[in-house]
């Protein structure tokens, strides 16, 4: 009984992916045809080819990878040199703004939005990548929290007997911390670039040419431009948008997971 | 000297944050609130008018229909999202096979690395009223399927079963606290001769109890701030029976370029979702357990 609910929700999970596929592969009407056809009559590899041109799927690829990339090593970099401050050096205060840190995630985005907007605004950066990049360069919240977290668990003997031996925190952080840190740093990493490929609002907001979107708002613009929209090629962009997320998945689901747990404060 | 030592190189660490908090987080945030007192466009200078946008608000049919269709999403989608989440969890917990629960909890997980975006248009081409596959397989059935998402009365609740998909997060942290249930006490009921749903109920749920309010607020919070999906799939629509205060806000301050009033709706969410959140921890704080320390 447990195995068949959970075979059975399985399925139910699956089923959109399997089906974004089989639409990507039929022709313009194969998935309305009645009876139903679970399976496409022949995979027509050309519409990806059309795909690729229907939406520019390129240019947005190009412009949302630039974009997760900048966003990953800006914030895991900074993120961790903070979490290092956060954990590693007492000071007074810390607590209270580690405090105040954790606080920010709960700040619904939409509150910080508009300031936002017309902070970027005067910097000259609406319509440019800026504003979903930079930010990332002075750290992340969740990112902060989560290093930290690991890095209270790195020994102080080990950064007292650094400092004895005449090394400072940039060296002892640069040194001992970053390369015995490996592991949660590509955890962050990884949930970092999946949080901005799939990111959505802040494109919306701030991107203005289209040629400039990212490939989540493009997929969207592009179903609501067009009244008959052409499923099996949308679909078709749909599954090369899901890939890169699937590789994710493949290679790293574990870490992942185990990220999941660290954040709630569980072993 | 240790300690001013210890100050200055703490503070050269978490400069970087600092300087983002400042611009990022804590100047929008109070710069918001000026805002929603204000009469604003991006082109004209802030005029101050004190809390009329806000007694505006309160005679704004729109924001209380948005207020209601969130409200919907909260009351509904929350509790749904948790049971599916739990059972889920308990389900994997209970299996025997190691790899068969690592392939199941992975499939289980991976919706939530997918754009909504993806997740929203294949949900739209799935449940279209003239060939979506849903309706196509309920006629086969001989039923007489609704349009859903042309109706005023579905189109809100197969957003709910949408983001029923993205529930990966809640099952891997309901999972992890099912493990960390203690063996002994577990088998101290069996003894006992406790029923597994007994056990369940007067074991399991309080022992996971501070895990589940942790997913419970996670879950209120973003579900109060929906706005990727009903936007991609129905643009609040039919008749704004899906149309929710994120979207709400949006139209205000990008469309309609009204940013006080949009900043007005910004801080009345805000309020409402931390009014909500201390309500949880309020009515719960008697009934979670936190392993016997009070």
């Amino acid at each position: 009984m447990r195995k068949f609910i959970l075979i059975a929700a399985a399925l139910i999970f699956l089923f959109p992916f399997y089906w974004m596929v089989v639409v990507s592969f039929g022709t313009p009407s194969d998935f309305m045809k009645v009876p139903i056809r679970f399976f496409p009559s022949h995979l027509r590899f050309k519409n990806y080819v059309e795909a690729v041109n229907y939406i520019p799927f390129l240019r947005y690829f190009l412009n949302t990878l630039y974009i997760s990339t900048l966003v990953t090593f800006g914030s895991v970099i900074s993120s961790s040199f903070v979490a290092y401050g956060f954990s590693k050096i007492k000071w007074p205060g810390r607590d209270v703004l580690f405090l105040i840190t954790l606080g920010t995630m709960m700040l619904p985005p939409a509150v910080t939005i508009i300031p936002l907007y017309m902070e970027f605004k005067s910097f000259g950066w609406i319509g440019s990548f800026k504003p979903l990049w930079v930010p990332a360069l002075f750290g992340s919240a969740w990112a902060i929290f989560m290093l930290r977290q690991f890095y209270m668990g790195i020994p102080n003997e080990l950064v007292e007997s650094a400092k004895v031996d005449g090394a400072n925190h940039f060296t002892i952080w640069y040194r001992i911390v970053l390369p015995s840190s490996k592991a949660p740093l590509a955890v962050v990493a990884l949930f970092q670039f999946v949080y901005s490929w799939k990111n959505f609002f802040g494109p919306l907001i701030f991107l203005r040419d289209q040629d400039m979107y990212t490939l989540p708002l493009g997929l969207a613009f592009f179903q609501s431009r067009h009244g008959g929209t052409e499923w099996h090629l949308l679909m078709a962009a749909a599954t090369l948008t899901t890939l890169p997320t699937l590789l994710v998945f493949i290679l790293a689901s574990k870490y992942l997971i185990e990220g999941i747990r660290l954040t709630s404060g569980l072993k | 000297m240790k300690r001013r030592k210890d100050l200055i190189a703490g503070l050269i660490f978490v400069s970087p944050w600092i300087v983002g908090l400042a611009l990022f987080q804590a100047y929008p945030f109070f710069k918001s609130f000026y805002y929603s007192l204000t009469d604003f466009n991006p082109i004209r200078k802030p005029v101050f008018v004190g809390f009329e946008n806000y007694s505006w608000l309160f005679q704004d049919d729109l924001f209380w229909k948005s207020l209601w269709n969130t409200l919907f999403f909260v009351i509904i989608g929350v509790p749904l999202d948790q049971i599916v989440a739990l059972s889920l969890a308990v389900g994997l917990h209970g299996l025997r096979r190691e790899k068969a629960m690592r392939m199941l909890r992975g499939i289980f997980f991976f919706p939530i690395l997918v754009p909504e975006v993806v997740m929203a248009l294949v949900w739209m081409l799935m449940l279209n009223s003239e060939f979506g596959i849903v309706n196509q397989f309920l006629k086969f059935l001989g039923l007489n399927p609704p349009a859903w998402f042309l109706s005023t009365f579905w189109a809100k609740p197969m957003i709910v079963l949408l983001r029923l998909f993205f529930i990966g997060t809640g099952m891997v942290v309901y999972l992890s606290a099912l493990n960390e249930v203690p063996k002994e006490v577990v088998e101290a009921s069996i003894i006992d001769g406790a029923s597994p749903i007994r056990r369940f109920w007067k074991i399991t749920i309080p022992m996971i109890s501070p895990v589940m309010l942790f997913n419970f607020i996670m879950d209120i919070i973003g579900t109060f701030q929906i706005f990727t999906e009903p936007f991609v799939i129905t643009k609040g629509g039919p008749a704004r029976s899906t149309y929710t205060l994120t979207m709400f806000i949006y139209n205000n301050a990008f469309e309609n370029l009204d940013m006080g009033y949009a900043s007005a709706a910004a801080w009345l969410t805000f309020a409402i979702i931390f009014v909500a959140t201390i309500a949880v921890l309020y009515v719960t704080s008697k009934r979670i357990y936190y392993g016997g320390e009070r």
